[in-house]
């Protein structure tokens, strides 16, 4: 019962990974989510407010959030908090992208402080990338 | 047999002396005994005296006469006294000048004037000059050993209550100096994270060029590359800022103390040989290993030594010492959470130059932050308050002093073991 496999066919695209990403730097979240979606890869939507996080993360059900800490309407714990108090998003992987923390203390905690993943700004979209891929599923 | 200079022990009578305590069931004072030097040229009324306080119920004593200023001053010299019985009239020495010698041979004895000299002018003169009490030979012999006793108490008291009064002194000297080094933190914290945030902004800029077209040209490829350096040279400045700025938890490992002076000179060799500095080496062989964390006490080593060549702009020597050494009795470490116990063992670090030496007016405030004598632009002032700072952290002391034959002594004291000797 061999099918045969048609190599001109186009391949099933797998699904891009959903990426909610709240900083009140505007322009760091606009050239990242142009970095990250230019790998094809990856559907990044930007929040500058932290008090909408939890609004965003449910209109679109994140596979993973990059999550700023100090931001000026709010902190980024209880923006956390909001999003896992959501239906269905307990578990969502979340990466706390701060300024408060040295690149040499998260590395010397694996990228765990406190039970939290974090990686400090600045940070190289590869070294990003390779955390997003470390952290998320692809959905099938 | 009776020889006064010999201690004489102290009796009790069977009748009732002249300066008993009267009434029985009163509160007597607990009963110590006196070591006393009683300094008289008068050899019976010394004798007299002698027998006086041997008898007395207030206090034993044991007095030891000495006929001359200059034989008390060598009896003071030999053996411990708690309190000193002083005739103003001397053969060597005459009036308030006896109670100057006295208190300059021993300033922490108390000293009882009992002199035949009257008037009330002379009496305060010599209170004010150090003396505990003024009696008149004669008039006053039966308050004698109350006195004594009082005199003794009274020094005692007072010597803690200064003792107090440094330790208050020097606990909120240390609560200031944590606090201004707690704003200096959050100041540095506050700086670094607002550099760090456009900086991410530039660093994804950049990722995202040199993803694109544009990074083939070989001109922005290059000025790709130099932007991401400087990307890297400003995110070294905030870490190093922190590092600096903030005290994280310390990395103690068992170090050799040699090995972390031999680590830095290659650091400072360059810049001695250029400012003409001589350096001598004096290290003391199979030190103990010590808990430290080397780079921050390498950190401090480098600023004490940077210090001297800023002191030294013309040449000069630079001697750094390594010894053992345990904490000295003065420990100025007093009122501090993390006192030592005198004697504690541990290591010195230390480094001499031949500069100026210390402005006088700086010499207390070169510990504080923002603190600099060497005017604007070269620099924080911040070096030797986070020096200090971790020093303090390792429950280690540090001293930068004038020495006499001029120059700066710079000294890192570290403890062994906890410092427990």
């Amino acid at each position: 019962m061999n099918q045969a496999i048609d190599p001109a066919a186009p391949q099933p695209q797998p699904p891009r990974i959903r990426i909610l990403m709240v900083d009140d730097e505007e322009k760091l979240t606009r050239l990242t989510k142009l970095n990250l979606e230019r790998e094809g890869r990856y559907e990044v939507r930007t929040e500058n407010r932290a008090q909408a996080a939890a609004a965003a993360a449910r209109a679109f059900q994140p596979d993973l959030v990059l999550l700023d800490v100090v931001m000026p309407d709010g902190d980024g714990g209880q923006a956390a908090a909001d999003i896992r108090a959501l239906p269905g998003m307990q578990n969502v992987p979340i990466i706390f992208l701060t300024a408060t923390v040295k690149s040499a203390e998260v590395d010397a905690h694996a990228g765990l402080i406190g039970g939290q993943h974090f990686m400090a700004k600045p940070v190289k979209i590869e070294d990003l990338i390779a955390c997003i891929e470390k952290h998320t599923r692809p959905r099938t | 047999m009776n020889n006064p200079r010999e201690r004489s022990p102290a009796g009790q009578p069977a009748d009732g002396p002249p300066d008993a305590l009267p009434a029985r069931g009163r509160a007597s004072p607990t009963p110590e005994r006196l070591r006393v030097l009683m300094v008289e040229d008068d050899a019976p009324y010394a004798e007299l005296t002698q027998r006086r306080l041997a008898l007395s119920r207030v206090v034993a004593c044991d007095t030891v006469w000495a006929a001359s200023l200059a034989d008390g001053l060598r009896q003071l010299g030999t053996a411990a006294f708690d309190v000193v019985l002083l005739d103003l009239n001397l053969p060597d020495s005459h009036g308030l000048a006896t109670v100057a010698a006295v208190q300059q041979a021993a300033p922490e004895v108390p000293i009882v004037v009992m002199t035949g000299m009257g008037g009330e002018e002379l009496a305060l003169e010599a209170l004010k000059k150090g003396a505990h009490d003024y009696l008149l030979k004669g008039e006053d012999d039966r308050m004698l050993p109350r006195a004594l006793l009082y005199a003794v108490e009274r020094c005692r008291t007072q010597t803690e209550l200064r003792t107090s009064r440094q330790e208050l002194q020097s606990a909120r000297m240390h609560l200031l100096q944590i606090e201004k080094m707690d704003a200096i933190g959050r100041l540095a914290m506050g700086i670094a994270h607002e550099i760090r945030n456009p900086l991410a902004t530039i660093q994804m800029g950049i990722d995202g060029l040199q993803a694109g077209p544009r990074a083939a040209d070989q001109e922005d490829g290059e000025t790709l590359r130099d932007m991401a350096a400087s990307v890297e040279e400003v995110l070294a400045l905030t870490t190093n800022l922190l590092n600096f700025c903030v005290p994280a938890e310390l990395h103690l490992v068992k170090t050799d103390p040699n090995a972390v002076l031999q680590d830095i000179l290659p650091m400072v060799r360059h810049d001695l040989e250029k400012h003409k500095i001589r350096m001598d080496l004096c290290l003391a062989e199979e030190l103990p290993p010590i808990l430290l964390d080397r780079k921050r006490i390498q950190q401090v080593l480098l600023n004490l030594i940077i210090n001297a060549m800023d002191a030294m702009p013309g040449g000069g020597r630079l001697t750094i010492t390594s010894a053992r050494r345990a904490l000295p009795a003065d420990d100025p470490g007093r009122g501090r959470r993390d006192r030592l116990p005198a004697g504690a063992a541990g290591v010195v670090l230390e480094r001499q130059d031949t500069g100026p030496g210390i402005p006088a007016e700086s010499a207390a405030k070169i510990f504080e932050p923002f603190f600099t004598a060497r005017g604007p632009g070269s620099g924080l002032g911040l070096g030797l308050a986070i020096a200090k700072n971790i020093v303090d952290l390792h429950g280690g002391r540090i001293e930068v002093q004038n020495q006499t034959q001029g120059g700066v002594r710079a000294t890192l004291w570290l403890p062994c073991d906890g410092g427990y000797p």
